[in-house]
Parts: structure tokens; sequence; C-alpha cells
């Protein structure tokens, strides 16, 4: 009994800690994941000029249009061509510069009308609030390690969801499933936090576990010695960079030799090689899949058009599949609109948890807390801390939209780590300063 | 007479049961999509690859059985929090998890 009492505290003490110091991440992750689910829909919405067309009779040839753009652009190099996936939508030709620019680096986007061959627009993708909210929920704007800052914020999620499953029985008491005391504020978010994390627990289990595959993902690969299943490697490269670049093929006739060779594939990006390799890979979805968007592939020649390589998902084994599930399990991308307003509505829930939580810890700790000379209300704690958030998120999408990924990442690096610096500083000062009034009282 | 507090419902299948079903109700809305497009013959259609009227039919008719399946197995997990039936909960756990791993096994 002692001993399940004594686990039970720990368990409680390591969902305190963890809730407490990651709380925040959560609150943050879980609002801008809330918001980045609709990137695509507010990108159709925000740039409808960029997005829409009315529907013609027929498609116009797709070849010489992007040759148009690629003579337009002479100083960028043809990276792919994004297809709609409705009759309403425009082509995408996206291209990368010769040369990046570090602190102003692009990612050109032009729209073209596949009925009339008309410019509808173009833009740097990096500074499109699409891109913003991608960035925001997946790297903070943190330019080296932000993705694995997020992802070891997913196993902070899923301790703390895993924690407060465990202990889920102990706080509940004699009291029945469902029910809000309304004693005082910490009692009644201490309910709500429990039926809260009761309703959205296989979510947040779910949201922690791919958040923290997506983030860490790059290094696991690396530790674990796994390649992205639809690898496709040429071993000898029959071209130069410059003259795979410089090769000239027909889009419709891959378009069409990719429909024949793979015919449930909905083909969403052409993508020629520029490494020299030769071919052009067809990226696609195959209906009926709950795997991640434009990751089934066909890999054609450039010279005769003929299959090379075909990847589908469904084909694939279970560590393929589950590879790939991760991603639209993360982002509710299988379901439609309707299952990402569900996500959106759970997804909340994991920043309503750290803030409730958050709340009954404050309130719990009031009594010791007001003694203290820098002691804060909780109501202006909690405008403080909302303020902040959306504060930043504000800014740095103001920055991102004005100059592109570039400066607010600077200002976020410089401020993070400067934060980092400074605490650490206090920190190593405090405790010289403890030090030395210790050794003054014991000479005294 | 009052009830006797019930630990093992209140502590442990409760909390399953609603463990259990959160996969079904997401499932519910990948399959009603899965239903729409299907049925209001979007453009994707001609990438599912029906070979006749019969085959599309035949998916639409076992997409509808699995998403009244798992509309079912919601509902009464609901009520089954009301009805606080310690094999009743038992059960709809069992079966709110059967379609995962029917999924997860085939």
């Amino acid at each position: 009994m002692t001993v399940k009492i004594n686990e039970n505290k720990k368990l409680w003490a390591i969902h305190s800690w963890v809730g407490l110091y990651a709380g925040v991440v959560i609150a943050f992750l879980s609002i801008t994941g809330a918001a980045a689910l609709f990137r695509i829909e507010l990108d159709h919405v925000f740039n409808p000029h960029l997005r829409s067309v009315v529907p013609g009779s027929q498609k116009i040839a797709m070849t010489p249009v992007v040759e148009k753009i690629k003579a337009r652009h002479p100083d960028k190099v043809l990276f792919e061509v994004e297809l709609p996936g409705s009759s309403k939508g425009s082509w995408n030709i996206r291209l990368l510069p010769q040369k990046q620019n570090r602190l102003f680096p692009v990612f050109w986007e032009v729209f073209v009308n596949p009925y009339s061959g008309e410019i509808l627009g173009e833009r740097n993708y990096y500074k499109t609030f699409n891109f913003y909210l991608r960035n925001i929920h997946v790297r903070f704007y943190e330019g080296f390690y932000g993705r694995q800052i997020v992802g070891l914020a997913g196993i902070a999620l899923l301790i703390s969801t895993i924690t407060g499953f465990l202990i889920y029985g102990q706080f509940m008491k004699k009291q029945l499933f469902g029910t809000i005391r309304k004693k005082n504020l910490r009692v009644s978010q201490a309910d709500f936090h429990k039926l809260i994390g009761i309703l959205a627990l296989v979510f947040n289990l779910m949201i922690a576990i791919t958040g923290a595959w997506l983030g860490l993902q790059g290094y696991l690969q690396k530790w674990l010695n796994i390649e992205r299943p639809n690898t496709f490697k040429v071993i000898e490269k029959p071209y130069s960079k410059e003259e795979d670049i410089a090769q000239t093929f027909d889009f419709d006739s891959i378009y069409n030799s990719s429909r024949t060779h793979f015919p449930h594939l909905m083909p969403t990006i052409i993508r020629p090689s520029a490494n020299g390799d030769g071919v052009v890979t067809v990226l696609g979805d195959v209906p009926k899949q709950v795997y991640e968007r434009n990751n089934n592939k066909i890999v054609l020649s450039k010279n005769d058009y003929q299959p090379l390589f075909i990847y589908n998902i469904s084909n694939d084994d279970a560590g393929g599949k589950l590879f790939y599930v991760q991603e639209s399990l993360h982002f509710g991308d299988y379901g439609g609109l309707a299952l990402k307003l569900l996500y959106c509505l759970l997804a909340l829930s994991s920043g309503f948890l750290a803030m409730s939580g958050f709340i009954v810890y404050l309130e719990r700790t009031r009594k010791k807390r007001i003694s203290k000379p820098n002691f804060v209300e909780l109501r202006p704690l909690l405008i403080r801390w909302t303020a902040g958030i959306i504060g930043t998120c504000v800014l740095i999408g103001i920055l991102s939209t004005i100059w592109g990924i570039g400066i607010p990442t600077l200002i976020v690096v410089i401020s993070f780590y400067g934060f980092m610096l400074l605490m650490l500083l206090k920190t190593i000062v405090g405790r010289i300063r403890r030090r030395n009034t210790k050794l003054k009282n014991q000479v005294t | 007479m009052k009830k006797p507090f019930n630990n093992l419902n209140e502590h442990l299948l409760i909390p399953l049961l609603f463990v259990s079903a959160m996969p079904l109700l997401l499932g519910i809305f990948y399959l009603f999509y899965e239903y729409i497009t299907v049925y209001t013959d979007s453009e994707t259609i001609k990438f599912y690859l029906f070979n006749n009227i019969e085959s599309r039919e035949k998916y639409l008719n076992s997409t509808m059985s699995a998403i009244l399946v798992c509309l079912v197995l919601l509902i009464l997990s609901t009520l089954s929090v009301k009805w606080k039936k310690s094999w009743v909960l038992l059960l709809l756990c069992l079966a709110n998890f059967s379609p995962l791993a029917y999924l997860l096994l085939a």
C-alpha cells in the first residue's frame, strides 16, 4: 500500500514537473497546431486570385507554359509543378534561385490558369501566411534545432498524458466521472482538467507520439538507419547537373505515362531531377489511403517516359505504412474539412489542459507565493502569458510576411539563445552569491 | 437507496471506454468523407478505378455499413457511461477496439 502511494506521488511529481516546464510550449504548439491544420484552406481563401480559375472546356499544353516561365526567370531553376486537386484550381510552377541568399531565401511560385495560360500572379512562398503557419508550429522559427525542440515537446506531452492517466484514479477518489465541482477556481479547474484529459486522452497520445517522431525524425532516421521507404536512387548518373537541368521533356506525356502505369495515382506534383539523374518524379495520392500526402510516386525516364520505379504505400510492409501514417494522423489530413474541424477542437484541448494545470498549480501554491515580493495575482499573470504568446505569434507573422524566413529566424535565434544564456548566468550568479553568504555566515 | 461507489467503473472502465471510442469517432469522419467523395461523384472518382456501377455501389454500401456500426457503438458507449454496468462497459471497450484490431490485422 505504502509502495503504491509512493509510486503515485512520484507519478504526480513527474506530471506536475513536466506540465509546469513544458506546459507553455505545449499550449503554444496546441494553438499554432490548431491554426496550421487549415493553412492550405486559408491560402485558398486569402488568395483566390492565385488559386481559383473558371473551368474552361480544355486545358492547354503544360510544356510551353513552363518553358515561358523558365525564360522569365533565367536566374532560377525549375523545381516542380504542383497540379490542382480540382478543375477550379491553378497550376503552381515552383522555382528555386541558382544561388540562394541565406538571409533572404526564395522559393518562387508562379500561378498559371491551366485553360488560358495566363499568369495569375507570382510570390515568394517564404513570405506567405501559409508558410508562416507551418513554420511557427513545426520549428518555432528557430533555425537550428526548432524541429527537435518541438519533438521534445511531443515527448513531454506523451509523459504528461501517460502519467495523468495513471494518477487519474487517485485524484478522482469517490468522485463520479464527469462531475464538475464548483467549490472554488482550483477545484473546478482540476475537475475540468481531469474530464478533458480523459476525453482527449487518445488524441493527445496520438499527437504526442506522431509529433515526437516528426520532430526528431531527422536524427531518429540517422540513428536507426531508416531510409525513406519511397527512395529511388540512380547509381550511375547519366548526365551532369547542368545537362540534366537543360534537358527538356514533355510534361503532358509525363502526366499521361504516370496515369497509364500507375492508374490509382492522383498526380499532385511533377518534379524533374536537377542532379544528373535524368528522371521525372510524379508524386501524388491514392484514394482511400490514410497516409501522408504526396508520397506515392512513379519515377519516369526523361528520355522515353518509361517507368523506372513505382511506389504505392498500400503495397509496402507495416514499417513503410507506419512511416507514412505519422504526418497524416498528426495533421488530420485524411477526412476532409469536417475532420480538420474536429482535430482543431481536440488540438485546443491540449492547450486547455496545459492552462488549467497551470491554474491549479498557481492556486495550490498561492499561500506560499503570496509572501514573496514578486507575487502576481492569477488573472494578470494569465493575461501576461496569453498576451506574450499571441504577441510573439503576431510579431513573427508580420516580420515573416514582410521579410520572409531569414529575419524572424535570426530574431528568434538571438532571443531564444540569449534568454537561455541569461537564465544560465542568473542561476550561476545566484548560486555563487548563496555560497558566499553561507561561507560568510560560517565565518561569523 | 444510493448506489455504492464502484472504483473499477469510475476509475478504469469509463476512461478506457473513452480511450476506445476516440478511434471510432475519427474513423466515422474518415468513412463519411470517403462516402461523400464517391457518392457525389467528385472529380477524384476516376482514380478509384471502379470497374462498373455495381463495384461503386458495393463500396458505398460497405462504407455506409461501417459508419452505422461505428455510430451504434459510439451511442452505446455514451449510454453505458450512464448505465454504469461493469460488464456492459467492458464489452463495449472490447467491441470498440475490434474495428481497430481488424484494421491492424487486415
